[in-house]
């Protein structure tokens, strides 16, 4: 009888120690609410593009899904926006820099979720994602195009010109006229440029219209790229329920707490939100800001996208001013702010898209969290040593891979 | 289960859990809702900061449009000027600055004042706070009663 007492008592210790350890008395109010604030469930709708009329037109994505792949955009017909931007990759090279650049270039961001991004590029120099798409077209080292070459490709195109002239109206013939050069464009060697100086400035326009609107077409498509419900957000529904049973487990749960501890790692200062990213730029000693190699980061970039003749505030843009609060609001200093700062990437599918940081210096998360772990000294960034043991580490890591799933 | 004394215990220890959890939700329950009345009243007075000029001569006030910060976008706030009277402070001349000190950088916007509201109201366009933490909101006002300096000290939290 005494053993069946012991029992009956142990038994409901262990239901009590469980539903514990299962309940949401494991999170204070302020961390329940930071964790809800990071589900996917939270993510707000889509952000209107106010300079791209066709970017939710099914059409438009539907074009811009073929143009993201053909080869045929390119000057050798060896390159795609596909070639460094992988749909099994999640939308990355796995290079430490982009493909053929020659040591100058950065490395490839993923394209999923750039709908809620405001900048584009590490460096943030393009303000919409269809501004964004014309750069590598006409880059030596990527697609290495120009403006007109690609137009007249899309124009005389037989699966390309219907499509496109049902969503952006007739092609003007000018553009199609065997008069034209093959190749002009600001861009690109010596005879390209000499032929786009040569053109009228009119026809240029036009040039630049329809090449805009093959941006909007890809930036349509790759609007449409979304990430995907996670471990995590599993779990911060579970929470949200006050379920009983939790989809992470306690070094993954270890992990979160960390992660959303500003005074022990300060991760959320940044990577906030359900994208977690605050997709501004930071200053996190990665620059170069003397020698060779240089690379200014957000400084160089807030001057680029000022004199962007794509910008929101471009003609090419649909948007009418009062919608480009990103350039409106621009804050132009170009101080320790500017100086040196990339873009936050978000973290989600951290685990698909490594190499990390903006120079793609490391190719293990183990690594990057040690740099936070113990920032440069002698360099100016905006980061605290974390000091956080090795068993932390391991927590934070494990939380990081239920934002990716397998 | 045919022993009374085993049945009783059992229910005795099963009335004890539910009870407890039961008390747990109540009191829950009950400072939820005292909570919430509290919410709106404390909630703005929360957001909203003022301060007096150096000299004395005019009162900023400033404050989100919409009653409360919006954390990683773009949102409007206004400020409020007036003299040692209470008076409105009209046609002012306002600039905005500020940061986060212990990150070394400034605002990740450029506010923008684009119009005065009402009589010594003015809104501030392109407010941004993409971080949590402590933030400083530099207001620089030159006005026809003196040209003075704002600095608020903003703590944003989730």
């Amino acid at each position: 009888m005494v053993k069946f007492y012991i029992a009956v008592i142990a038994g409901f210790a262990a239901l009590l120690t469980t539903v514990h350890a299962r309940s949401t008395d494991e999170f204070s109010d302020t961390e329940k609410a930071i964790i809800q604030s990071l589900s996917l469930q939270l993510l707000p709708v889509k952000p209107a593009s106010h300079s791209n009329k066709f970017a939710n037109d099914v059409r438009a994505q539907q074009l811009g899904a073929q143009l993201f792949f053909d080869k045929g955009l390119s000057a050798n017909n060896e390159a795609a926006c596909s070639t460094c931007h992988q749909p099994d990759k999640f939308f990355t090279d796995g290079l430490t820099i982009s493909q053929d650049s020659q040591g100058r270039g950065r490395n490839t961001p993923t394209l999923i979720g750039s709908a809620w991004l405001r900048w584009f590029y590490w460096d943030g120099r393009k303000d919409s994602l269809w501004s964004q798409a014309l750069s590598p077209i006409e880059a030596l080292h990527e697609l290495g195009s120009n403006r007109l070459a690609v137009v007249r490709y899309v124009a005389k195109h037989p699966d390309y010109q219907d499509k496109y002239e049902e969503i952006f109206g007739p092609l003007p013939d000018a553009i199609l006229s065997d008069k034209l050069p093959e190749n002009a464009g600001p861009f690109g060697n010596q005879q390209t440029r000499d032929n786009w100086d040569e053109l009228p400035l009119d026809l240029k326009k036009r040039i630049n219209n329809e090449f805009a609107n093959i941006g909007k077409a890809l930036a349509a498509y790759q609007r449409t790229l979304n990430y995907e419900w996670t471990r995590f957000d599993t779990f911060a529904s579970e929470l949200a329920s006050g379920a009983n049973e939790y989809s992470l487990d306690a070094d993954e749960i270890a992990g979160l707490k960390l992660f959303i501890d500003d005074d022990k790692t300060q991760c959320l200062q940044c990577h906030n939100g359900p994208l977690f990213t605050n997709r501004g730029f930071h200053n996190v000693g990665t620059g170069i800001l003397q020698g060779d190699n240089l690379d200014f980061g957000r400084m160089i970039g807030i001057q680029a996208v000022i004199r962007d003749e794509f910008n929101c505030l471009g003609i090419y843009s649909n948007a009418d001013a009062d919608d480009c609060s990103s350039l409106r609001f621009l804050n132009k200093s170009l101080d320790f702010s500017s100086s040196g700062a990339f873009k936050t990437p978000s973290l989600r599918s951290l685990a698909h898209t490594s190499p990390y940081f903006h120079d793609g210096r490391f190719s293990d998360l183990r690594d990057v969290i040690a740099f936070y772990n113990n920032p440069p000294k002698n360099v100016n960034h905006e980061l605290q040593p974390m000091n956080l043991t090795n068993q932390e580490i391991n927590h934070l890591l494990k939380f990081l891979s239920t934002i990716s799933n397998p | 289960m045919n022993n009374p004394i085993r049945t009783l215990t059992l229910l005795t220890l099963l009335t004890m859990f539910c009870g407890s959890l039961h008390a747990e939700e109540t009191v829950q329950h009950e400072q939820h809702q005292a909570h919430k009345h509290e919410d709106n009243d404390s909630a703005k007075r929360k957001h909203q900061w003022s301060q007096v000029s150096e000299s004395g001569l005019i009162t900023a006030e400033v404050f989100p449009q919409q009653g409360k910060p919006v954390f990683n976008d773009y949102h409007n706030w206004v400020i409020k000027l007036s003299d040692a009277k209470g008076q409105p402070v009209s046609d002012a001349k306002i600039a905005i600055d500020g940061g986060m000190e212990a990150h070394g950088h400034g605002l990740p916007s450029k506010p923008v004042i684009s119009r005065e509201l009402d009589d010594g109201e003015y809104l501030i366009e392109g407010m941004l706070f993409n971080m949590t933490g402590a933030w400083t909101l530099v207001i620089d006002v030159l006005s026809t009663h003196e040209n003075a300096r704002f600095t608020f000290p903003l703590e944003l939290s989730h």
